[in-house]
């Protein structure tokens, strides 16, 4: 009690509350931004924190991560770029939503799931890090496998009409992935002889290029289907708004999808992209006839950005408890606890007790900060559509190039980001679809060394994947999907 | 004439008070001169001094390691020192991959400069040729100013594995196959895993990471019986009790976690010491006086008591190993190193 | 002028191709270890994912030719030539901006605008306006060097 109370006295100061508010807005402004990042955003700021006292810091710092994933799906929704890897799973409904004329509501249940799954995510951060640190302990290579291979099996849902498309689409981003060093044998896979190469490619560079790029080279030649979404103009500003009705059909898949975030997020290594993307599957999965996901349902926007920021929070506990950091922010930001003297780990809680517990409380804080901020920022954001097509596009253009810089300040990641633009130009062409992409670089990774390091344990059994209960778990759940997703579309399509 | 005299009287008295200041001036002057001709004693000392190279403007600083990492921590840490120190102006630029061979070649594009350093891993110059032949690097292509950070690595085994010891280990992989946690094959980690179950005629095999953390986890998971990790990151862990330090990759003895006097490695026989050292490199053809210059300029910052503060909160301990001795022992390690690869690498 | 090309069938004979080339280049980007770990080694995902990209392709060919499975779509051949001019563009920036960002970035925003036919001489200051601030922010508050 004693500890709850010297945590709530150290965030309920001026300048703490300050920062938090500061934080927040960064954060939504650098994920808003195509090619900047929550994590750019916090190893930008870092620097400042040093100067500062603990507590203020570390809520910048994480105030600038929460942002970040929220303002991802700004960029996604109103001009189908996403910000974050995140937010690619939110412009499969949130763009076709905005398209039809409906950008601030498509916003607003962006908000609105974005803070549900902050607060979810921070609650867990909060009451149950013992036992979500227990499971991340039981996380092994035969168990990141099986998940890996469970969010692969997504790409069948957001294949659109052609599976084998998709199959060809995601095998793509596999291959992307391998790039580099490989990490089981040390050898240089793919690199072509060139040095910068040998870290991989960039997944931002990717994304932006499959995204922003490819997008760019069609409204340019004019043959990019549907144009912009629609400006305001015209459009009525309350009708577009999320009704309290909509909002409330949509807590259920909001409380699923954020659980999904919470317990991937706290896996080390998982990420908020896998969170998103089987938090947006089960969401369709259990569609309702009459919800067309891919089209603009408020589902379809609700569940990715739940699962999202679910995983935002949450990925703090195996930083705090264990001292590993659930995904890249999370390591940045164990330099930032290092630096002002919390060294994370087993004995955080005892040596630190009061401070962890202020950012731990001030995470649930930041989640209300964040929504307040975003609904007062939306209709600044949605002026975004305001902007004429024309000029929006070299704009567009012109960022996307800065932002690509500013990965690794090289032009290589320039290049990267060009070569995947026109690429996936043709691809379009061919109907090939670009979410797999995403997905076989983020999953196939994870993939391909736990399968090495699984078989490695098992001296080579193949027995080990059925043997270890979590890991049966998501085969078997991935059977089950795989099975349930077919059926759920004949249907719908009937 | 009582004007007249009033007059005089008051010419005479400011005569007096003028001449009275004059001469305090003068000696003032005198004052003046000797501290003048003790400043320019002074002024000539420090010229000398001051042909002494003193850091000034801005230093490009490149870290292969990523943000928030301990390198990168370390170099943040030492380049505000020497901000506040010198008014110089920082600019660090994580560039990953390669244990900084990726850094340097950024570096390489730039003219020889102590303005454009990176901070790399002793792996770029030992295992990294061996592991990448073409990667073209070669310690004569740079200076080395001098170590930030040196670190030995520790053998840790988790406290539900029922070993205690080094022998219990070497009972333990009579019966079964040492999984070990551990880096990309190459990585310093690994390197001495590799070398000391090998040299032991253990059956071995790794189960690899992409970070200590990871590795560290794998051993508290039961994954992995064994992991190798930093003196500085296993710590904590060692504190809590969930890891047991065994053995550690060093001629001397360490006695920094409580309770354990942690044996050496070439003590059970085996004569692998190779640690983990980060340290500030920039292109061979950079003034000798600059480089030393500049790592002088380092270790007087790291007597402020700032930088001490930050390096306690952070609980970084600055290695003081210059460039001189660093190539040397390099050049060592790179020995052992080959050694390693050329028995369990091919 | 338009040209109608089968989707599957031409997707198919893609991924077929993009199939053959991958295992080609494998064994020569890829070098052999001394051992791999039970069975799998760093080839062994590529070679599988050259597998599955060929496979998917043939299955698409045999979508189209055999099951008549297939969507007719169309090319506006004269769009097209745009796009691949504008693709040029980008090649051409690639190239200058090793040289200098402000002059490479500023070309291309104005090269966009022309492409999308504007005729409006502010949008074409604005965007080299944006470039400027653009380089301003990264070089003196961010400190990144551009070229």
């Amino acid at each position: 009690m004693d500890v709850l109370m010297a945590a709530l006295g150290e965030l309920f100061s001026f300048d703490c509350l300050l920062f938090m508010v500061l934080g927040v807005f960064i954060g939504i402004i650098f994920g808003a931004i195509p090619g900047m990042s929550g994590n750019l955003g916090v190893t930008v700021f870092l620097p400042f924190t040093f100067a500062m006292d603990t507590v203020p810091a570390l809520i910048l710092l994480c105030g600038i991560f929460y942002g970040s994933n929220f303002g991802g799906s700004i960029s996604a929704i109103l001009i189908n770029t996403p910000g974050t890897n995140g937010a690619c799973a939110t412009l499969l409904d949130g763009y076709p939503m905005a398209k039809k004329g409906h950008p601030l509501k498509a916003l607003d249940m962006s908000l609105v799931a974005s803070t549900f799954g902050g607060l979810v995510s921070a609650l867990t951060l909060l009451f149950f890090s013992p036992q979500i640190s227990k499971v991340a302990l039981s996380f092994g290579a035969p168990e990141y496998f099986a998940l890996a291979v469970f969010g692969l099996s997504i790409i069948a849902s957001v294949s659109g009409k052609s599976i084998m498309k998709g199959l060809v689409s995601g095998s793509l981003g596999m291959l992307l992935a391998t790039v580099g060093i490989d990490k089981i044998s040390g050898i240089n896979r793919f690199t072509f002889g060139n040095i910068k190469m040998y870290n991989g490619i960039q997944m931002i560079a990717v994304l932006l290029g499959v995204y922003a790029v490819n997008q760019m080279i069609s409204r340019v030649n004019g043959t990019e289907g549907g144009g912009q979404a629609s400006s305001l103009v015209g459009t009525d500003r309350k009708s577009d708004r999320l009704t309290w009705k909509e909002a409330v059909s949509t807590v259920p898949t909001m409380a699923k999808s954020s659980i999904i975030g919470s317990v991937i997020g706290a896996i080390p290594g998982a990420g908020s992209a896998i969170a998103a993307y089987i938090s947006y599957n089960e969401a369709k999965r259990c569609a309702k006839p009459g919800e067309k996901f891919g089209e603009g349902e408020l589902k379809g926007i609700a569940a990715p950005e739940s699962g999202n920021n679910g995983a935002t929070a949450s990925c703090l506990i195996p930083l705090l408890t264990l001292g590993i950091p659930g995904d890249a922010v999370a390591a940045t930001l164990m330099g930032a606890f290092t630096m002002h003297g919390l060294v994370v780990g087993p004995k955080l809680f005892q040596t630190s007790g009061d401070l962890v517990y202020a950012i731990m409380i001030g995470s649930i804080v930041a989640q209300i900060v964040m929504y307040f901020q975003g609904r007062y920022l939306m209709p600044v954001f949605v002026k975004i559509t305001h902007i004429p097509q024309q000029l929006l596009t070299a704009l567009l253009m012109i960022i996307c190039c800065a932002g690509a810089f500013a990965i690794a300040n090289s032009v290589f990641e320039v290049y990267i980001m060009l070569i995947f633009g026109v690429v996936a130009y043709f691809m379009n062409k061919f109907g090939f679809p670009p979410v797999p992409i995403v997905l076989g670089m983020v999953l196939g990774p994870i993939a391909e060394s736990n399968l090495r390091n699984a078989l490695t344990l098992s001296d080579g059994s193949w027995m080990i994947f059925v043997q270890r209960p979590i890991c049966l778990t998501f085969i078997i759940l991935t059977v089950v999907l795989v099975v349930l997703l077919k059926r759920t579309s004949k249907k719908n399509a009937l | 004439m009582m004007k007249k005299n009033l007059k005089a009287g008051m010419m005479a008295a400011v005569l007096a008070i003028t001449l009275a200041a004059c001469g305090g001036n003068q000696e003032k002057s005198a004052e003046n001169v000797k501290a003048e001709a003790t400043e320019t004693k002074a002024e000539d000392a420090a010229e000398t001094d001051a042909e002494a190279y003193v850091p000034e403007g801005t230093f490009n600083i490149r870290v292969f390691a990523a943000a928030g990492g301990v390198a990168d921590m370390v170099t943040r840490i030492t380049a505000q020192s020497l901000q506040d120190s010198y008014g110089i102006t920082p600019v660090i630029n994580n560039l990953t991959g390669a244990n900084g061979a990726i850094a340097a070649a950024d570096m390489d594009g730039y003219d020889p400069s102590i303005n454009e350093l990176s901070l790399v891993s002793m792996s770029l110059f030992t295992m990294s040729p061996l592991m990448n032949p073409d990667l073209n690097v070669s310690m004569d292509n740079y200076e080395f100013v001098g170590s930030l950070i040196r670190d030995e690595f520790v053998l840790l085994v988790s406290k539900d594995s029922g070993i205690k010891s080094w022998e219990d280990l070497v009972e333990y992989g009579k019966n079964n196959k040492i999984i070990y946690a551990s880096n990309a094959p190459g990585g310093g980690t690994h390197v001495v895993q590799c070398g000391l179950f090998g040299d032991a005629g253990l059956n071995a095999e790794a189960l690899t990471s992409d970070g200590s953390n990871k590795d560290i986890l794998a051993v508290m998971s039961g994954d992995a019986i064994c992991t190798s990790a930093t003196v500085t990151l296993a710590k904590s862990y060692v504190e809590s009790g969930d890891l047991i330090p065994i053995g550690i990759f060093s001629d001397n003895v360490y006695t920094g976690y409580e309770g354990y006097e942690v044996p050496t490695v070439p003590s059970f026989g085996y004569d692998i010491t190779i640690p983990s050292y980060n340290f500030l490199i920039t292109r061979a053809g950079v003034d000798a006086a600059e480089v030393k210059g500049f790592y002088d300029a380092i270790e007087a910052c790291r007597e402020t008591e700032t930088f001490k503060e930050a390096a306690e909160a952070a609980g970084y301990v600055p290695d003081h190993t210059d460039g001189e001795t660093l190539r040397a022992e390099i050049e060592k390690y790179a020995a052992d190193s080959k050694e390693i690869f050329d028995k369990y690498y091919q | 002028m338009k040209l109608h090309y089968r989707s599957n069938l031409s997707a198919g004979c893609a991924a077929l191709i993009a199939a053959v080339l991958l295992f080609l280049i494998t064994p020569v980007q890829v070098a052999a270890e001394a051992s791999s770990v039970h069975g799998i080694s760093s080839r062994t995902l590529p070679y599988a994912l050259s597998v599955l990209t060929g496979v998917c392709g043939v299955g698409l060919i045999l979508q189209s030719l055999v099951l008549k499975k297939d969507e007719v779509k169309e090319l506006d051949l004269r769009k097209e030539a745009k796009g691949l001019l504008y693709m040029l563009v980008l090649l051409a920036y690639g190239l200058g901006l090793k040289h200098s960002f402000l002059i490479a970035t500023s070309l291309l925003g104005v090269a966009t605008l022309a492409f999308t036919k504007c005729k409006k001489p502010w949008y074409y200051v604005i965007s080299i306006v944006a470039v400027a601030v653009i380089y301003l922010m990264f070089t003196q508050l961010l400190h990144v060097r551009l070229p």
